[in-house]
């Protein structure tokens, strides 16, 4: 492992290298496409358009070649620059990508209201195989166009358990959530079909190919009891393999010993470390241990631990929530509903000073420090050339112009590197890292949004507006007089 | 003639090459962090018409006598470079830093452990202070050895001071966010450090990485308190028996064995609007022994609630539940009713209960600050958990190695029931599972923001040196070496590092200190790592070690971001300088 350290700390220099690759791409294009459209556009400036028109025709692409060349007067000072905004901007877009992420979790969706129904004040919510049957009763009372369907309808039992009971490690210890497989595809986040509520369309958030494994692994877990699902990282760490059986003693349900034959894997994503198995094989085994030992499990009827049920809006959220909080039928042990945004809030809770930080502390330092690189280099951007804006004024530039050059200097280098920054972020960390493993709660990745994609140019001309504006200004204010008398 | 051929082989050929630039590059970057003192002393090695030690430079007259001089100004930088590794572990060595090693020690994770291991112990344990030591020590001789006049270094950078100081400000945002967060990690870490007794044993059920998975109400374990341990963990018999220690409660003995229930819970935060919050609950059977066992006391004007757990409200029939408070619970629950901190004889709503307060714990820097402790009879049956989940015993005799040998006893040897015991200590030494994975992130987070600044100093140094070229053809004419040329330079961008360093971990060390006397907490979360775990209030904590990672980060950030304009200054011709 040191070797890889010291091997990534050696190639930074070669992957400075390929990062500026693009960018001289763009400037070499972007360079060469502006004097074509300065070519047109002179050919427009002779033409019989309004004379404002023309001017701004014929100054546009101008004032952007100027830009562009200016830019490539220094490219060492050009390179470190675009290198640093790059890193920075790679930062706030990972950091930005978990926050993200975590209101999303955490803010209700109109499109997909989901509510859980848990123990009210004990975790591990514990409650009877019998709740399952009375809460489906609740929603049948409901009026028809606030009732759910039985797609819409799902509750986990939580299972784990380890492979070698002598001596259990995370290396040889499986969770699994144990659940009725069809619920598998119409209710579990990150792989369920959906149905739009506006249009009614049904769309699957996975690929066709992954859509079509997961049904075939659903009807192979109706089938047979005891086939389970597992995630792919979790079937490696485990050193297991699709087709293989293993035999599970738990450590919840004690004196239980599951088999399970594995029949498939998860897409790769949320549930990587996870498995699922089918709740008619927990309720055998609970009944098979009732039969030999003659005494019903400690967690016979403790088995259920979520009920998850898919609402069309808060006004049947707000009337499944009366009735089971104050219902004298829920009341042994007592339940709570709430929306699965606030249920994971809660979890979150316990992190809430760290997203605080990484919200109004690390972000904004790393944009302050990336607008500080960007100023710096202006600055002395700005400093070297005071002649040539001297002379520029001279020839008749306005000091509004030359303000916006160094601008449109800093806003060039600083959206490209934002967009190539936050587009290398977005394949790197989505494709080839499967995600950041950042330790929150029972997220096992974060992935970069699509979104990156603007965030990334964004930051870039915003941080770079901010860091250039005094150094533009003082651009703009030079005097010519007190440069040529230098001079002379 | 093959000598000959051999050490006049074209290297700066190959150096202009693209492959050769990169590899160039890759080799400074590596080097950079070496001592330069030590670096240029080896520099006639390999550039012969460089001197250090003297003034003029004498070829020599023979191939042989040429090598063996090169040969022994490489083996004078390596000594220069041992003397002073060597000495700044030595002078921290003499430092009372004392034994436990810093949060910067958990860095030396990426090298082997075998290697490790055969470092010195202050270098081992106190990273962060050799390092600093050794850079500067390295800053002193440059400044010693340097023959440009400093005040020509000075006076530039005030000449340039708004480029100096925006160069300076972006290192003192990266220092103190860096500062910042490791103190938060090392809050954490001395959270989790402190909240054990070496001599205290904590039994788990088999099977049980967490108290929230534990349960060991399948046997008798108040077995466990008559339990005597003769043999060590490795099988030797031992001169003083291993047993369940004794203690002293209202003139009583007692034994220092307490039966606790651990329990999460879920309830509504008091105006929260529908929000909940995670409530931690311990169920004691024996509060005074469990406060002698983890070494709790009460802060003054509170007392330990009943053994029955409850009693009626003076003003009428309501049962009121009792229980003792961390203080950190204390000031969350404050918090909910516009108050500081909640006081004995203040009551809360909890599990649909009233709760009344009896007491607050002195739970600072231990994970029990987030707890609610009440009687464990009166918990279980509330909140339908009534079993014990956890035992921790005190050993007699009381030290860590009685605690890992009774430990030891009780998993392999103990037939009543299968077990999990663990010392205390290294059971929330494995709760430091979230604070590793924190630690790393902190470290690429601060690593990244750090190329960002090493790339704004190299801006800013590149710019000063095509700006003063005329400066350096001048110095260079005057009779100031080359390498002299690359220490100047090398020690205003150092000196931009620690002017930006210094501020930062000054306003990091204030921020933090004030944080915590206002009264602010933070919270997060510990755990192993295999689920369960444990919220809990920590303080940030900006140490000595911290801050002088801080300046540490600093000073690396100006030598790589100062190195390569520093040795482009230095090559420069005088010809071309001056045309």
């Amino acid at each position: 492992m040191s070797v890889l350290y010291l091997g990534i700390l050696a190639a930074i220099p070669l992957l400075c290298l390929m990062i500026l690759i693009p960018f001289f791409i763009v400037l070499f294009l972007g360079e060469w496409s502006l004097r074509f459209l300065n070519l047109i556009a002179e050919q427009i400036s002779q033409s019989s358009l309004p004379q404002s028109l023309r001017t701004v025709i014929g100054m546009v692409p101008k004032l952007m070649l100027m830009i562009f060349k200016s830019i490539q007067r220094n490219m060492l000072r050009t390179s470190l620059t675009y290198l640093a905004t790059f890193v920075l901007v790679l930062v706030v877009t990972m950091v930005w990508s978990i926050l993200a992420f975590i209101d999303a979790v955490t803010s209700d969706k109109a499109e997909d209201f989901k509510i859980i129904i848990t123990e009210r004040y004990q975790i591990p919510s514990q409650m009877p195989l019998t709740y399952i049957s009375q809460v489906q009763a609740v929603l049948e009372r409901l009026p028809p166009e606030l009732r759910p369907t039985s797609d819409d309808f799902m509750t986990w039992s939580f299972v784990g358990g380890s492979l070698d009971p002598q001596k259990r490690t995370f290396e040889n210890s499986i969770f699994l959530f144990c659940l009725d497989p069809i619920c598998l595809r119409t209710m579990m986040d990150g792989i369920e079909r959906k149905r739009s509520r506006k249009t009614g369309e049904v769309y699957d958030e996975l690929s066709p190919e992954d859509a079509k494994a997961m049904e075939e692994i659903v009807q192979k877990m109706k089938a047979n009891r005891q086939a389970i699902v597992v995630g792919k990282e979790r079937l490696r760490i485990l050193n297991k393999q699709v087709g293989d059986v293993i035999e599970v003693t738990s450590f919840n349900f004690k004196d239980i010993v599951f088999r399970f034959e594995i029949i498939g894997t998860f897409p790769e994503g949320r549930y990587d470390q996870s498995a699922a198995m089918n709740l008619e094989y927990l309720v055998q085994a609970l009944e098979e241990y009732k039969r030999e030992k003659r005494t019903a499990h400690p967690l016979a009827d403790k088995s259920v631990n979520l009920i998850w049920i898919r609402l069309p809006n808060r006004e049947a959220f707000n009337l499944v929530a009366d009735v089971l909080n104050n219902s004298s039928e829920f009341s042994s042990p007592p339940v709570k509903v709430e929306t699965a945004s606030s249920a994971i809030g809660v979890f979150l809770e316990a992190y809430k000073d760290i997203f605080r930080g990484m919200r109004y502390l690390l972000s904004p330092a790393i944009l302050i420090t990336m607008a500080l690189v960007i100023s710096n280099a202006i600055s002395i951007s700005v400093r070297e050339r005071r002649t040539e804006m001297a002379v520029l004024k001279v020839l008749g530039y306005q000091p509004w112009q030359i303000m916006l050059l160094v601008l449109g200097e800093a806003v060039l280098v600083g959206v490209i590197s934002g967009f190539v920054s936050a587009g290398i972020t977005v394949v790197v960390v989505n494709n080839i890292l499967n995600g950041l493993k950042f330790p929150i709660a029972f997220f096992p990745a974060f992935f970069i949004p699509k979104a990156a994609l603007w965030w990334g140019p964004v930051l870039g001309a915003g941080t770079a507006i901010a860091g250039s504006f005094l150094p533009a200004w003082s651009a703009r204010t030079v005097k010519v007089s007190e440069v040529f008398s230098k001079i002379a | 003639m093959l000598l000959t051929r051999v050490l006049r082989t074209p290297w700066t050929a190959l150096a202009r090459s693209p492959l050769g630039t990169v590899v160039a590059m890759t080799f400074f970057l590596l080097i950079s962090l070496l001592p330069l003192a030590a670096l240029l002393l080896m520099l006639p090695a390999f550039l012969p018409e460089e001197t250090v030690l003297t003034d003029s430079n004498q070829r020599s007259r023979t191939p042989w006598a040429d090598l063996l001089k090169r040969l022994f100004m490489f083996l004078l930088g390596l000594v220069l470079l041992e003397t002073i590794i060597v000495f700044s572990i030595e002078l921290v060595s003499w430092m009372p830093l004392g034994s436990t090693p810093d949060l910067t020690a958990s860095l030396w994770g990426v090298l082997p452990a075998s290697l490790v291991e055969q470092f010195p112990v202050a270098l081992r344990d106190h990273p962060a202070y050799c390092l600093l030591t050794i850079y500067l020590i390295d800053l002193g001789l440059l400044t010693i050895i340097g023959k440009v006049p400093l005040r020509y270094n000075v006076r530039n950078l005030l000449v340039r001071w708004r480029i100096t100081m925006i160069t300076a400000l972006a290192f003192v945002v990266v220092v103190t966010l860096l500062t910042v967060m490791l103190a938060f990690v090392n809050g954490m870490y001395q959270l989790t450090e402190s909240s054990g007794k070496p001599g205290n044993v904590f039994v788990l059920s088999e099977g049980s990485t967490d108290e929230f998975f534990s349960d060991l109400g399948y046997g008798d374990i108040t077995k466990l308190i008559d339990e005597r341990v003769d043999f060590d963990r490795f099988d030797q018999p031992l001169a003083i028996p291993i047993t369940v220690g004794k203690g002293t409660v209202n003139g009583k003995q007692v034994d220092l064995f307490s039966q606790e229930t651990y329990f999460t819970v879920n309830e509504a935060v008091p105006n929260g609007n529908g929000k909940r919050r995670f409530v931690q609950l311990r169920g004691i059977r024996d509060p005074e022994i469990a406060g002698l066992v983890h070494g709790i006391e009460l802060k003054p004007g509170g007392e330990w609630f009943t053994p029955v757990g409850a009693r009626k409200s003076a003003d009428g029939p309501q049962v009121l539940y009792e229980c003792v408070l961390g203080e950190g619970v204390a000031a969350t629950f404050g918090g909910d009713v516009g108050k500081r901190s909640l006081e004995p004889g203040d009551t809360f709503r909890l599990g649909d209960e009233t709760w009344l307060v009896m007491g607050i714990m002195k739970t600072e820097g231990t994970t029990f600050g987030s707890e609610v402790w009440g009687a464990q009879s009166l918990l279980g049956n509330k909140f339908r958990k009534n079993t014990t989940t956890t035992v921790v015993l005190r050993v007699e005799p009381d030290n860590a190695e009685n605690a890992a040998d009774f430990a030891y006893h009780l998993n392999n040897r103990y037939q009543y029931q299968k077990l999990r015991a663990v010392p205390e200590t290294v059971y929330y030494a494995n709760l430091s599972s979230t604070n590793r994975q924190f630690l790393v992130a902190i470290v690429f987070v601060a690593v990244i923001m750090a190329v960002g600044g090493i790339f704004g100093v190299m801006n800013t140094m590149f710019a000063a040196i095509a700006q003063r070229t005329k400066d350096i053809g001048v110095m260079r004419i005057l009779g100031y070496k080359r390498w002299q040329v690359l220490v100047s330079f090398m020690l205003e961008s150092l000196g931009i590092a620690l002017l930006g360093g210094l501020l930062g971990i000054i306003i990091s060390g204030v921020a933090c200190w004030l944080y915590a006397a206002l009264g602010f907490q933070v919270n997060s979360i510990v755990s192993s790592g295999q689920g369960g775990g444990k919220t809990v209030v920590l303080k940030l904590i900006a140490s000595p070690d911290i801050l002088a990672a801080g300046l540490l980060f600093a000073i690396i950030m100006g030598r790589l971001g100062g190195l390569v304009p520093s040795l482009s200054a230095m090559r420069l011709r005088i010809l071309e300088s001056l045309r």
